[in-house]
């Protein structure tokens, strides 16, 4: 049906990063060696893994002294999902619409 | 980069040539589009649209070719080109009818939501 925001898309695709996403979730703000605390990895695996997200913009990271806090940033998923909702069923309406108009009269 | 992209595909009980005039003749659009839109279907044409609702977009056609393909970017006039979405409509002629395929896309959310960040900045830097 539709193709939509690949780097969320793929970045959420692994399940290592979708923990980070639900601990970020949970947490509200962590450090790379907080999170890898809680996964049997490495804290440089959690940093790429939280590198990752942060492209697809669904991380941000902020200094707080020696620290780099990240935090969740769901607007991204959610803009896009209103719009891919709202701007379809616009065309699904118009499509209707259009398939009725060419239908032959009489 | 990235694109949030939305795609629909219908079947259209008419010729090619018809679904075309369908898509461009302001008559036939003001039947079934909803709102008014004009178009204006050459390359660099004028797109126009007044929804129901008082939505207001501008535009401009990107490519036009009768009977197979019509491309417009059109936006928000306040918001400017840079917030456009890209509508492009393919038709193939089949025994039954015409395959319509409509794509609606625009650029990744993630990239708009980094110049939000950066304009929240600058207004930091200047504020």
């Amino acid at each position: 049906m539709t193709e939509a925001v690949d780097a969320l898309f793929a970045a959420l695709a692994d399940p290592t990063r979708r923990a980070v996403v639900e601990s970020l979730a949970r947490l509200g703000a962590a450090s790379a060696t907080q999170l890898a605390a809680r996964f049997p990895i490495s804290r440089q695996a959690v940093a790429k893994h939280l590198g990752l997200l942060q492209e697809a913009g669904l991380v941000t990271g902020s200094r707080h002294g020696r620290e780099l806090r990240y935090e969740l940033t769901p607007a991204p998923l959610n803009d896009a999902m209103a719009w891919m909702v709202q701007v379809g069923a616009g065309w699904d309406r118009r499509l209707a619409a259009l398939s009725r108009h060419l239908e032959p009269k009489g | 980069m990235s694109n949030s992209e939305v795609a629909r595909e219908v079947l259209l009980p008419a010729p090619a040539d018809e679904v075309w005039e369908a898509l461009t003749d302001p008559a036939q659009l003001a039947a079934w589009f909803g709102g008014d839109l004009e178009i204006d279907p050459r390359p660099g044409g004028r797109t126009r649209y007044r929804g129901d609702d008082g939505e207001v977009r501008i535009g401009s056609v990107r490519e036009a070719d009768p009977g197979r393909r019509l491309a417009f970017d059109w936006w928000v006039p306040h918001e400017g080109p840079n917030g456009a979405s890209r509508v492009e409509f393919d038709l193939e002629e089949v025994e039954e009818g015409t395959h319509l395929t409509v794509i609606e896309s625009r650029p990744t959310v993630v990239e708009s939501q980094v110049s939000r960040l950066e304009a929240r900045l600058q207004q930091r830097v200047f504020a």
